[in-house]
């Protein structure tokens, strides 16, 4: 009896049952708890940005005339800013913007940063040096400076700045997917599919592009959180997301010279940034142990 | 080289620039009235916005090899003036947050790496995920906040060189160089535990232990300055970047650098000084990086002494 008993309870708990990404996950919340952490605030971000409507009590962009830099308490649980609008539910909105603009600044940065990397590396030879001499000139800016002049030649907006830190990415993304993609390409099982007349779109597919994922991901998450703070530097110099949107770093900006007697007005948006590339520096940070923690650089 | 990624990189800055909207003289009007048409044609011309794309380009490039930068459409004063009016600036605030940031960081970064896994390192690991993450921007806001409300303190507003008053001018300084130095050192105490963690483990620190030599001598005097040779390379980029760069802490504290410069210049639509600028500032990074790259050849003895 004990021992069908002992059978059932391992047949139940057998990984046939748990689907292998499951497993994963919680696995990867075993061995790196803080990782685990960070992605549970991400994922609150996330819902946040996503239901931002919902849950802002007021609409962000209300003006409350009579109750303009009100302390945090009541109706307004961050209080008011210069203008009388809610602090929380621009927060709460920020969130969005600050999200959407990350992704899909990260997603065109890394996408043609992955792409060019792939293929110089695949390649090589005379496209290979050309293309890195490009990404070495554009390399030659600091950041925030290239993103500043994007910024200005293409003016502000917030298509504008996901492009400007876009092409802030592309180079650091094509060097580090670069090395990745020579490294895979020496390995046997691609001379292998050489040989045996794979098409060369069909070994990139296949065989390279699943096996440069990992660092992808990697980049992508730690390259959230800097596109995050870069957005809110631009919008804190006046050149990020236009008013009346509310951005994080806009925030802190417009209420910068009231802050001695309302200082929530600026403390709150710089915590919600602080959360949000924390997260996002942590989670990556723990996929890279994970995954390879050769790509554990410069940082 | 260099020279072919300088050509490449002046190339892009007038390209990227002649995408703005609008021009200098459009700005200029707004500032100080009305011009004719015929004077703000004339100005353009005085100003060679008239010229072809590509003459335009030429005749820049001419310049700058002969030392002639251009001249500001905004202030008048030759863009090579405004710009060395400036690096005095730059070059103290990345002096004193580089200061700041290697006294705090290496000495951190060598305790979290002797007592790994200690309550020590876990708070270096806090601190540096703290210096990557929070914006410097807001910290500094929060800084300049706490000793307003606190201590009834704001630094000066305006600039004075060191050598004329050398107690204001580093009270000016004092708060942009910490909240600067406090996110770099996030990097250089990484960097600095990590690459230590790697060298302890070799043979030659080894011997050193075994020869009975105190934990001082064996990490200082052996395991550190190979450790830090990596470390370099990461300090000489942080300058490279901070001393054209560091737009948002002298905008915010009011210090007339080369960040705040490149700032202006994009408002008031600033051509000639926005071109030299940028011009100016990648060419001091590539240069820095370049340096570091040879001295770090230089500092390995093993590459020194084959």
């Amino acid at each position: 009896m004990q021992r069908s008993n002992a059978t059932a309870v391992l047949a139940g708990l057998s990984s046939d049952r748990q689907p292998n990404s499951l497993r994963n996950i919680l696995r990867f919340a075993r061995q790196k708890p803080l990782g685990a952490v960070a992605g549970i605030v991400i994922l609150c971000l996330i819902f946040v940005a996503i239901f931002a409507p919902v849950l802002a009590p007021h609409d962000p962009n209300e003006v409350f005339g009579g109750q303009r830099l009100t302390p945090p308490g009541g109706e307004f649980p961050m209080g008011t800013d210069a203008v009388g609008r809610d602090v929380l539910s621009r927060i709460i909105s920020g969130a969005r913007i600050s999200l959407w603009v990350g992704i899909v600044a990260v997603g065109i940065g890394t996408g043609f940063g992955a792409l060019i990397g792939i293929v110089t590396g695949y390649y090589g030879g005379k496209t290979d040096a050309i293309i890195q001499r490009l990404m070495d000139m554009l390399m030659a800016f600091p950041a925030l400076i290239l993103a500043l002049t994007m910024v200005a030649a293409l003016g502000s907006g917030l298509t504008q700045v996901m492009i400007a830190i876009g092409i802030v990415i592309v180079p650091g993304v094509s060097r580090i997917i670069r090395g990745a993609t020579l490294s895979v390409k020496s390995s046997q099982y691609i001379e292998a599919a050489q040989a045996m007349g794979a098409s060369t779109l069909r070994i990139v597919l296949l065989h390279i592009f699943p096996n440069v994922t990992a660092p992808i991901i990697v980049i992508a998450t730690i390259g959230l959180g800097g596109a995050i703070i870069t957005e809110a530097s631009l919008s804190f110099l006046g050149l990020g997301a236009p008013p009346p949107n509310p951005s994080w770093g806009g925030m802190i900006a417009s209420n910068r010279q009231f802050m001695t007697f309302a200082p929530w007005v600026v403390f709150y948006p710089g915590i919600a940034i602080s959360l949000a590339v924390m997260g996002f520096n942590l989670l990556g940070d723990a996929l890279r142990d994970v995954w390879d923690p050769r790509l554990r650089g410069s940082r | 080289m260099l020279f072919p990624v300088l050509l490449g990189v002046s190339f892009m800055v007038f390209v990227l620039l002649r995408l703005l909207p609008g021009d200098v003289v459009t700005i200029m009007l707004g500032e100080t009235g009305n011009l004719s048409p015929e004077q703000a044609d004339a100005l353009r011309t005085e100003l060679g916005l008239n010229k072809p794309f590509v003459v335009q380009y030429a005749e820049w490039v001419w310049g700058i090899l002969r030392g002639d930068w251009g001249v500001s459409a905004f202030s008048r004063q030759p863009v090579l003036y405004e710009m060395l009016r400036r690096l005095p600036v730059s070059a103290e605030l990345t002096l004193l947050s580089m200061l700041v940031s290697l006294s705090f960081a290496i000495p951190i970064g060598v305790i979290a790496a002797v007592r790994q896994d200690t309550p020590i390192d876990y708070v270096m690991r806090i601190m540096s995920v703290f210096g990557l993450s929070l914006p410097g921007f807001w910290v500094a806001t929060m800084l300049l906040l706490f000793l307003a409300m606190q201590f009834q303190w704001v630094p000066p507003l305006r600039y004075v060189p060191f050598i004329d008053n050398p107690w204001m001018n580093i009270q000016s300084f004092v708060l942009p160089s910490f909240a600067i130095g406090i996110s770099a050192s996030a990097s250089i105490m990484r960097m600095t535990r990590a690459t230590l963690l790697e060298v302890m483990r070799q043979d030659y620190v080894r011997t050193a232990w075994a020869k009975g030599l105190t934990e001082r001598a064996v990490i200082i005097r052996h395991a550190l300055k190979n450790a830090l040779i990596p470390v370099v390379t990461i300090m000489g980029n942080q300058v490279g970047f901070l001393l054209g760069g560091s737009v948002i802490m002298e905008q915010i504290f009011t210090l007339p650098g080369l960040g705040r410069l490149t700032l202006e210049s994009i408002y008031q639509r600033d051509y000639p000084q926005l071109q030299g600028n940028i011009l100016f500032v990648a060419t001091v990074f590539v240069t820095v990086n370049l340096i570091v790259d040879i001295s770090y050849a230089w500092l390995d003895p093993r590459i020194r002494y084959r």
